[in-house]
């Protein structure tokens, strides 16, 4: 019962977000605000629960300096942080300030992680695997894979590099076999994107047809409750 | 002093802390940065307290304010963010009703929003070629439909699938170099981060 | 067309910007800006604010303030503090007034200011024209506005009519202003302190050119009686009574009432002091006439007469030298000079009086006053005071009648003497022959007509000495022909050229007479102006033997400029710096203000560039503007220039064309929603259409499978599960195979997220794959962070496998790229990876999955339809993924159909 009771929930709020077909409504609007609140309130009580369990207590139950201090310090940093989300006008506000060196701890940190990754993660290895595109061992087909692996990777990449980035500069004097080879890194990124692009759209064919075979069980389950 | 001075100062050091014990396999490096990274996560908790705070404030100032728009849609909004909030700190991701608002309305809805997305990408599909007819719009759309077809076929011929190799292969190139045009991208910015030339903690 | 986006001027180069825009989409420059935007909340807020309105957050730095306070105290003190206004202002200050005096042409600027005029001669401005009377409207009027300044105006020729103008004031007084000019008027007994200096006054009047008016005065009275009594009284004098009732109970006529409110109770002091001189002059004269008597020749009388005035060292320049001449003449010694006297001081020259208009309604207290002022003229000008009034109201409203001029010609009345009571003109004046009628006169000192001693600096000043009196050129003063020409002619005051006209007062008195008022001459600008007869006295000054020269030459023969005080010469425009002076004149030669308080004057207020163009502002084909600036500057000038009520076909045509595609994702939504419908109803569940490319699962699904298929019990396997609750049901078609499929294994899962939502997810899958053991599950904030510390664990140290469940492609690279980095350090090499993505992921991952760093994977539904399926478990998945097929079928169908639209929209555009 309360499984039937949760499909009409969920089947009446995916008929709330399928009215947008009909227009941006006030329907809509409802079912995006339940949306967005039960997210935000779910993400922080999860959150909330990790620091509360991992953090505090732990903090509470560490014994010793060094320990005590390896739990304090982020609880001091993260209070800090805390302070930036009340108005300037009180007086928690104008210390406010205070709390960007909790930002600055965290974008650093983020920073130098982003950093490391990309660059052993992604840079590296995938230089490499171009590198080693043209597997001349696998046949012709894997010939031809790998050459147009490495010409799209090479030329995407000159793509980006050779594009104007604003649209007051000047974009400079270029050659023919410049503007040609511009072209073709274009041709690599379209097919890119088109390949996206159909992904993004079976995706979403994807749960729009289980959204549909849902509703459809739903309507079959009620149907057959009516009939009994 | 405390607006960008010293958080310059601890950003720097923490990055490059953090960078060193990365890249340099020294034991106390990596010790420091195990300590580092692991203090962060909890910032970054706090962080994700603070942007909830932020909506709740907002949509509280929305319900209070007079003439103004959608105000039922923000009291919604609140409501169901106290109540989740509350469920979530009590019962923990497994309880009952909150395992009963993921699968009945978190779940449900976004998969619908997902789902209508179906419509707007088909529509902007079928308007890409109304508004810009150029060749990289008619690779962009013949790839597009080549995949579509190609996923789920019917019948797949031996040229067919040709075809969607070749095309498979340069989608891959394409993307390698997108991808190393956003690392390149993110080293970079690290890097000005890192080195105290961007601060983007410092505004307020 | 944006309705929010006003355009405002570059101030450097012209061009049209958006308002929004700092800096000038042309040039570069800076724009004023009208508005700041709040960095905070986004409230806009007026020039001018330092805080915001809405949020009070700062809008400007303090270093923008400090540099803005800096330039402010180098720029106007006094400018606009108004917020929101960013019209420049002009500041009120001396800055201002040096900024003004800069622009002034050169010959004006040099001209003394009150304040210095006053040091330099102990009288102020004010007392100098009130002493000096100004110049009446009258005598503005008769005023040549063509004359050039330094030239010599001819006089006009009049004819005076003695006896009419003595039967005006038969038996009455006349008034002293009239006197002087009517020589014939003997004064009346009753006015005891005019009566002395009457006489001579007369004598000296006789020397005087009579204005228009009053010739015409005399010529119509000269046969018309009337009754001055019958006049109507004008207002002015009508008011008089009322201010002094006893002056107008003593009168019986207009006259005499004119004659006493003439007069004021009060004699002003300067007024007094001339009155003095002229009763000097009168007794010089009479002192001249004894001598003539006593044998002594005109020229010596006068000569000594005046030497007896002038001390040794204060003779003037133009009598030295007579003396000079004297002494070498004659031998004798220069008579005692009767006492130092300054120089100009007792200087004889008869003054022309000042005729006023009768005063108007609200000036007849000034009236009296009026009266009494008495112009000076040029030849007075030999005093400094005098001559710098002079200077003064002839550059203020042009060159009066030269009386030079006045003096070189022979008076009028000269041809009527015999009609007329014989006067006693004094010898000087008695040499003049009178002047041939009909031609012109003008006082020119050319080399052949002036002596070369004789000729008085006062008088050189006002003559310039030429070689002949052709060379003459005009130099009027460019303010006066460019007030000429911008003067509308309402405002001109009448030339000489046309007939004088005459106060109102005496138009009521019906004294014209029927002649025509002679007119100046035509020939003034044209001919030569005739050589001036010198005076017997001014010949009589002359060494004998020497012939007159207009004035000193130098060793060269040539003429020596007039010595022209430096003052007075920076005055002038300067003819060797041409470009100046058409600076000057361009400058000038603006268009005068329409309307307001300056309404008729030009180039009094510069214009502003900041918002108003200029109205020569023009676009040349030099300014280097590219066409598309010029296009869209014409294109926002159309746009504005549109009235309201003309529709705007872009917008409508916009707002229709977003109506139709909203039909059209109506059509599209609901025919795809009900075909899929549809589906679920017709397709039997037993029927399979679809097929899964084996192209697309030979490499991933199966290694997959096969990596799973390693994995020995007791293990730890790693799942990360980066799953959003959008694609929650999709995952979950890939999720659930793999969860029982490891827990096939029998290993210890554990399952670790950074997503919030995930973690109450994984436990809703593994519910729903059957898990009979429990499994741990852990949130990981800090996104990359968060794996990065989870990774260098001791968790993650044992794990045998990581299995990444991944909705979107970011964070599934993170942990590809942790894994590759911390693994590393270890020593223990990356952990095996496989990877469940969403449609939305696969292509982003390829690059991954094409390096081989992963083994096996599986991308969206289709190959969660192929791992199902490669597994035994397809149930009704299959018919799920013939409904998908079908989507695919009909979603690209809706695109083939927009592109055929495209097509047939384009060549519906050509046709």
């Amino acid at each position: 019962m309360t499984e039937t009771l949760g499909l009409i929930v969920g089947a009446v709020l995916t008929l709330m977000v399928f009215s947008y077909l009909l227009g941006d409504n006030v329907l809509y609007r409802w079912a995006l605000a339940l949306l967005v609140g039960a997210a935000a309130g779910y993400a922080v009580g999860v959150a909330a629960r990790y620091v509360l369990n991992d953090w505090i207590v732990g903090a509470l139950a560490a014994q010793g300096a060094p320990d005590s201090l390896a739990y304090a310090v982020p609880l001091v940093l993260g209070a800090l942080l805390l302070l930036k989300g009340f108005p300037p006008t009180r007086f928690l506000g104008r210390i406010a300030v205070i709390g960007n060196s909790s930002l600055g701890y965290l974008v650093g940190v983020g920073a130098a992680v982003a950093v490391s990754g990309a660059l052993v993660g992604t840079l590296i290895p995938q230089v490499t695997v171009t590198g080693e595109a043209l597997r001349i061992d696998e046949g012709g087909l894997a010939i031809a894979q790998g050459a147009v692996v490495l010409l799209g990777t090479v030329l995407g990449l000159y793509y980006f590099h050779t594009r104007p980035h604003t649209h007051r500069d000047a974009p400079p004097s270029k050659t023919p076999v410049q503007q040609k080879t511009e072209r073709l890194g274009m041709a690599f990124i379209a097919i890119a994107l088109g390949t996206a692009f159909s992904g993004a759209l079976t995706s979403a064919l994807t749960a729009l047809v289980l959204r549909l075979w849902q509703l459809v069980e739903l309507a079959e389950r009620l149907i057959s409750l009516v009939a009994g | 002093m405390f607006r960008w001075v010293i958080p310059t100062i601890i950003a720097v050091v923490a990055g490059l802390l953090v960078l060193l014990g990365y890249l340099a396999p020294i034991p106390i490096f990596v010790s420091v940065r195990i300590v580092l990274v692991r203090w962060a996560t909890v910032l970054a908790a706090f962080a994700l307290v603070l942007a909830y705070g932020s909506i709740l404030k907002v949509h509280i100032a929305r319900v209070f304010r007079r003439r103004i728009r959608h105000r039922i849609a923000s009291l919604i909004l609140l409501v169901s963010a106290v109540i989740t909030l509350v469920l979530v700190l009590l019962q923990g991701p497994e309880g009952i009703w909150v395992q009963a608002i993921l699968s009945d309305i978190l779940i449900p809805g976004q998969s619908a929003v997902l789902a209508l997305t179906a419509v707007t990408l088909l529509l902007s599909g079928m308007r890409l070629f109304t508004t810009r007819r150029s060749p990289m719009a008619v690779l962009f759309l013949a790839t597009a439909l080549l995949m579509l077809l190609g996923t789920i076929p019917v019948v797949y011929p031996r040229t067919v699938e040709l075809i969607v190799q070749l095309v498979d292969a340069a989608a891959t190139g394409g993307m390698r170099g997108l991808l190393l045009g956003v690392s390149l991208g993110i080293v970079i910015t690290g890097l000005r981060i890192i080195l105290g030339i961007d601060r983007p903690y410092s505004g307020g | 067309m944006n309705g929010d986006s006003a355009m405002i001027r570059c101030p450097s180069c012209g061009s049209l910007n958006k308002e929004s825009r700092r800096k000038c989409d042309n040039c570069g420059a800076i724009l004023p800006q009208t508005e700041i935007r709040c960095p905070k909340c986004g409230t806009v807020n007026p020039v001018g604010n330092l805080f915001c309105d809405h949020c009070n957050a700062r809008l400007m730095q303090q270093e923008d303030l400090n540099s803005l306070a800096s330039r402010s105290s180098t720029e106007e003190p006094n400018s606009s503090s108004l917020k929101g206004i960013s019209l420049p202002t002009r500041s009120p200050t001396t800055e201002d007034d040096d900024q003004e005096r800069e622009d002034l042409p050169a010959w004006l600027r040099g001209l003394p200011d009150e304040e210095q005029r006053a040091e330099e001669t102990g009288v102020s401005e004010q007392e100098v024209l009130e002493n000096a009377g100004g110049y009446p409207d009258w005598l503005a009027d008769l005023i040549d506005e063509d004359a050039e300044f330094g030239d010599v105006d001819v006089p006009v020729e009049v004819e005076v009519d003695n006896d009419r103008a003595a039967s005006l004031f038969e038996g009455e007084t006349m008034p002293e202003w009239l006197r002087a000019e009517v020589p014939s008027v003997e004064p009346l007994a009753t006015e005891p302190s005019t009566e002395e200096t009457e006489p001579a006054s007369d004598q000296s009047l006789a020397s005087k050119a009579l204005p228009d008016w009053l010739s015409s005065l005399t010529d119509e009275a000269a046969g018309d009686e009337f009754d001055e009594r019958e006049l109507p009284i004008p207002d002015w004098l009508s008011e008089q009574e009322l201010d002094h009732p006893e002056a107008a109970q003593s009168s019986s006529t207009p006259s005499e009432r004119l004659v006493d409110t003439a007069r004021p109770e009060e004699q002003d002091p300067a007024l007094t002091a001339e009155r003095d001189e002229m009763e000097e002059h009168d007794a010089l004269t009479e002192e001249i006439e004894e001598r003539t008597k006593n044998g002594a020749t005109a020229s010596s009388a006068t000569r000594e007469t005046a030497f007896s005035i002038f001390s040794e060292t204060d003779l003037p320049e133009w009598l030295s030298d007579a003396r000079a001449l004297d002494l070498e003449d004659a031998g004798a010694s220069v008579g005692e000079a009767s006492g130092p006297e300054p120089h100009g001081a007792a200087e004889p020259i008869p003054q022309a009086q000042e005729f006023q208009e009768p005063p108007s309604e609200g000036e007849a207290d000034e009236t009296a006053d009026a009266a009494e002022e008495e112009a000076v003229t040029e030849e007075a000008a030999a005093t400094a005071e005098v001559a710098d009034s002079e200077v003064t109201n002839e550059a203020v409203q042009g060159p009066s009648p030269s009386p030079s001029a006045t003096t070189a010609q022979t008076p009028p009345w000269e041809g009527e003497r015999d009609d007329t009571e014989e006067a006693e003109l004094p010898d000087w004046l008695a040499g003049l022959e009178p002047a041939p009628p009909g031609e012109t006169v003008s006082a020119v000192f050319t080399k052949e007509t002036v002596s070369e001693v004789s000729v008085p600096d006062w008088l050189r000043d006002v003559s310039p000495i030429v070689e002949e009196a052709s060379d003459l050129t005009p130099t009027a003063p460019v303010f006066v022909e460019d007030a000429d020409d911008e003067r509308s002619s309402s405002d001109t005051p009448p030339s000489l050229d046309e007939p004088a006209q005459e106060p109102d007062w005496l138009k009521d008195l019906d004294l014209l007479a029927d002649e025509a008022v002679p007119t100046r001459p035509e020939t003034v600008d044209d001919e030569a102006p005739v050589k001036a007869d010198l005076p017997p006295w001014l010949q009589a000054l002359a060494p004998s033997g020497q012939a007159l020269s207009t004035g000193p030459e130098d060793a060269a023969g040539e003429l020596v400029p007039a010595d022209i005080p430096d003052w007075v010469r920076d005055l002038r425009a300067d003819p060797n710096e041409p470009d100046k002076a058409s600076l000057t004149r361009e400058r000038i030669a603006t268009p005068a203000e329409p309307e307001g308080p300056l309404e008729g004057l030009p180039g009094v207020l510069p214009s502003l560039s900041v918002v108003d163009v200029p109205s020569e502002a023009r676009l040349s084909a030099d300014s280097e503007l590219p066409e598309s600036v010029i296009a869209q500057a014409q294109l926002w000038q159309q746009l504005l220039e549109q009235p309201r009520s003309v529709e705007r076909p872009v917008l409508q045509e916009r707002v229709r064309s977003e109506g139709s595609w909203g039909i059209i994702r109506l059509l599209a939504g609901v025919i795809l929603i009900a075909v899929l419908l549809a589906a679920f109803w017709m397709i039997p569940s037993g029927t399979r259409l679809s097929q899964v490319p084996p192209v697309q699962t030979a490499v991933g699904v199966p290694a997959l499978a096969a990596g799973l298929d390693q994995l020995t019990p007791g293990e730890r396997v790693l799942v990360a599960l980066e799953i959003n609750p959008a694609y929650a049901e999709e995952m979950a078609q890939i999720a659930i195979p793999l969860l029982r499929h490891i827990q096939a294994q029998e290993v210890e899962t554990l399952i670790v997220s950074t997503l919030p939502e995930s973690a109450g997810l994984g436990a809703m899958l593994v519910d729903q794959a059957g898990y009979s053991v429990t499994v741990s599950g852990r949130y990981l904030p800090g996104n990359a962070n968060g794996i990065a510390e989870f990774l260098q664990g001791p968790e993650a140290q044992t794990a045998a496998r990581l299995i990444v469940l991944a909705s979107q492609p970011e964070r599934m690279r993170w942990w590809i790229e942790q894994n590759l980095l911390l693994r590393s350090h270890n020593g223990n090499g990356p952990l095996p990876v496989s990877v469940g993505l969403s449609a939305t992921a696969g292509p982003f991952i390829r690059p991954y999955l094409e390096a081989r760093r992963v083994d096996g994977w599986v991308i969206g539904f289709a190959d969660a339809v192929a791992y199902r399926d490669l597994r035994g478990d397809i149930g009704v998945h299959g018919r799920v993924l013939d409904i998908l097929m079908l989507a695919h079928w009909l979603v690209a169908s809706f695109l083939v159909i927009g592109v055929l639209y495209g097509l047939a929209l384009q060549r519906k555009g050509s046709r």
